[in-house]
């Protein structure tokens, strides 16, 4: 199979890299998604507060999801559900099985991971105590009150304070179960300072923050938590621990961006985020592959993993068209490389534009063999790119480089084109952001080379909360300079 | 949260700075930045709503659930019996998003309407 973009995972910013692929004028958009529907998490989240920035309205998250659905079709993307991709490479394939079609290739002109993220488990967390049923993460334990009508337990404990498990002790309640409290090891919420309020304190459950689960009791079924406050070192403090009697506990402890692919491909990964290092059109070190949404960080708000995905389905459009035009110039080897595709055992590989001479293997180009070079400038080195020692639309730009300076703990993009003005502003650069700690009236501070480029005020900012701020594409540094984002005192 | 006599205060939810808003003496309102603050810490103490998201259970044994919301927000002390009233509910296909499912719940003139589709 060939097809001009390929979207891995069907989920928000799948689905709006497809709609912005299809409408930057890419032929064949295929999404495909291991579910088997589209959505990603959004039709199990059935609370409102989806859709503020990018619709003007307040929709619930099948609602939401409902919308780029429609908006997928009617745009022309195509989608393989059911369909769990086992690698993508360098020279931008894609592996992928289905019940329905068996091992199938994809030839693409770019590719756009979408994968989204997961919960950390229990195994995750080290917490004393027995192994007995009833633990959940908080996201299991929404699929499974939302989506399939059982609810897990009749008295819960939460332990983390992000959305989703605020969401969840909301949920619960009104579904008749007691939670009996939120426990939090930060001395600050996770979640969003409206889940506190509308989720917490509307049912009166207790918050407790600076508090932890030193253990856990039960020996087929959960009996309870032991729970107590922590020092500064976040170690529980054994005198002041109590009981607290539950047969379920949810785990909402943070969310962790799927990788596996990425990293397989060798792809560069930021640290910090979890995700592939990315440049303000969303590409990522492998030139032809872009990322969008929660598997590039972990956003907080649905409207900007959309954003995300339109930038970045704009972006690889764009790369395919150049991939065509390249492949046009290399048009005589395709019939002999359709041939030597159909004729591989296993693999249902159509041969295609761009594919040269190459072999169908199923294990890639020895990627992870060789670690990204990613230090600045975008260069493909030789042998590298697509394949055939052409250059992809960043591999003649010059990057610039974006870091995280004091109070942040990370910054997304971490590359900026040079001259660049696609990325989702025209002459305005848009940087996201997560503050280290709590702080209050601050001013978000970037600056290059000692020179300060933009100011932004703000009353408070929390981890739980992503910042972005602008600048002028004009005021950067030119070459391969370093911008600075830092959150000062005013 | 209530604290102090007849002192109420809220965490203001409607932008994400989060003023925590005290309303005194019924109209007294402090510790907002900005109008909205005053408007909303004012109607969650005189009248606090909530727009209901739920489910009701299906006959289709793929999808056993189907999610729905309130078309506007409803009274904040009738969200346990409204969500008891709906988890009685059930529905057959085919529902598009958008059909009420359930009318003028106890009496507050807001429907129960369907979220997503189910064919």
């Amino acid at each position: 199979m060939n097809v001009d973009v390929a979207v891995i995972g069907g989920g928000p910013a799948g689905l709006a890299a497809a709609v912005a692929a299809r409408q930057a004028g890419a032929g064949r958009v295929l999404i495909i998604e291991r579910d088997v529907r589209p959505g990603g998490v959004l039709p199990q989240c059935i609370h409102t507060g989806f859709g503020v920035k990018w619709f003007g309205e307040e929709l619930t998250g099948p609602e939401y999801a409902g919308r780029f659905v429609k908006q997928a079709a009617d745009a022309g993307a195509e989608s393989m559900l059911e369909t769990m991709v086992l690698e993508i490479t360098r020279d931008l394939r894609v592996v992928a099985v289905s019940p329905r079609d068996g091992l199938v290739m994809v030839e693409c002109g770019a590719i756009v991971l979408a994968m989204g993220c997961r919960e950390r488990p229990r195994g995750a967390l080290a917490i004393p105590g027995t192994r007995p049923a009833g633990i959940f993460t908080a996201g299991t334990a929404q699929r499974l009150v939302n989506i399939e009508g059982v609810v897990p337990g009749r008295r819960a404990v939460i332990l983390g304070s992000g959305d989703v498990g605020l969401i969840m002790a909301r949920r619960l309640t009104l579904e008749g179960v007691k939670v009996e409290a939120v426990v939090e090891i930060m001395s600050y919420a996770g979640g969003l300072a409206r889940n506190i309020q509308q989720c917490l304190r509307d049912f009166d459950i207790p918050l407790y923050l600076g508090h932890t689960i030193s253990r856990i009791h039960g020996r087929d079924r959960l009996e309870g938590v032991s729970v107590a406050p922590v020092d500064d070192a976040r170690v529980p403090i054994a005198e002041k621990e109590w009981f607290i009697p539950c047969d379920t506990l949810l785990l909402s402890v943070g969310l962790i961006p799927e990788n596996e692919l990425s990293a397989a491909c060798g792809i560069e990964l930021d640290p910090a985020t979890g995700g592939p290092i990315v440049t303000d059109e969303m590409e990522t070190s492998v030139p032809g592959i872009f990322a969008c949404g929660n598997v590039v960080h972990v956003h907080d708000l649905v409207d900007h993993v959309t954003e995300d995905g339109m930038v970045a389905g704009e972006a690889a459009a764009a790369a395919a068209a150049s991939a065509a035009a390249t492949a046009g110039a290399t048009a005589v080897t395709t019939a002999a490389a359709g041939a030597m595709a159909g004729a591989e055992g296993g693999a249902r590989a159509k041969g295609g534009a761009g594919a040269g001479t190459r072999t169908t293997t199923m294990t890639g180009t020895g990627a992870g063999a060789r670690p990204a070079h990613y230090s600045g400038r975008a260069g493909v080195p030789a042998g590298e790119g697509n394949g055939d020692g052409t250059s992809r639309i960043s591999g003649t730009r010059t990057l610039g480089e974006i870091r995280p300076g004091s109070n942040v703990r990370y910054v997304v993009p971490q590359r900026f084109v040079q001259g660049g003005e696609r990325g989702g502003g025209g002459r305005t650069l848009t940087i996201s952001l997560r503050p280290s700690e709590p702080a209050e009236n601050v001013v978000v501070e970037v600056s290059a080379a000692g020179k300060v480029l933009r100011r932004q005020r703000k009353e408070r900012v929390r981890p739980g909360e992503m910042l972005q701020v602008s600048v002028d594409r004009r005021t950067l540094p030119s070459g391969d300079g370093v911008v600075t984002v830092s959150i000062v005192s005013r | 949260m209530t604290k102090g006599a007849g002192e109420f205060t809220v965490t203001c939810v409607a932008c994400p700075v989060g003023c925590e808003v005290t309303v005194s003496g019924g109209d007294e309102v402090r510790g907002n930045r900005c109008d909205r603050g005053r408007e909303y810490a004012l109607l969650e103490h005189r009248d606090p709503r909530r727009i209901l998201t739920s489910t009701v259970r299906t006959t289709c044994p793929d999808l056993p659930l189907l999610p729905v919301r309130t078309d506007r927000p409803i009274p904040k002390r009738l969200l346990f019996e409204a969500a008891k009233l709906l988890a009685t509910e059930c529905i057959s296909p085919p529902v598009k998003a958008g059909d009420v499912v359930v009318r003028d719940i106890l009496g507050t003139g807001a429907s129960a309407v369907a979220t997503d589709d189910l064919f």
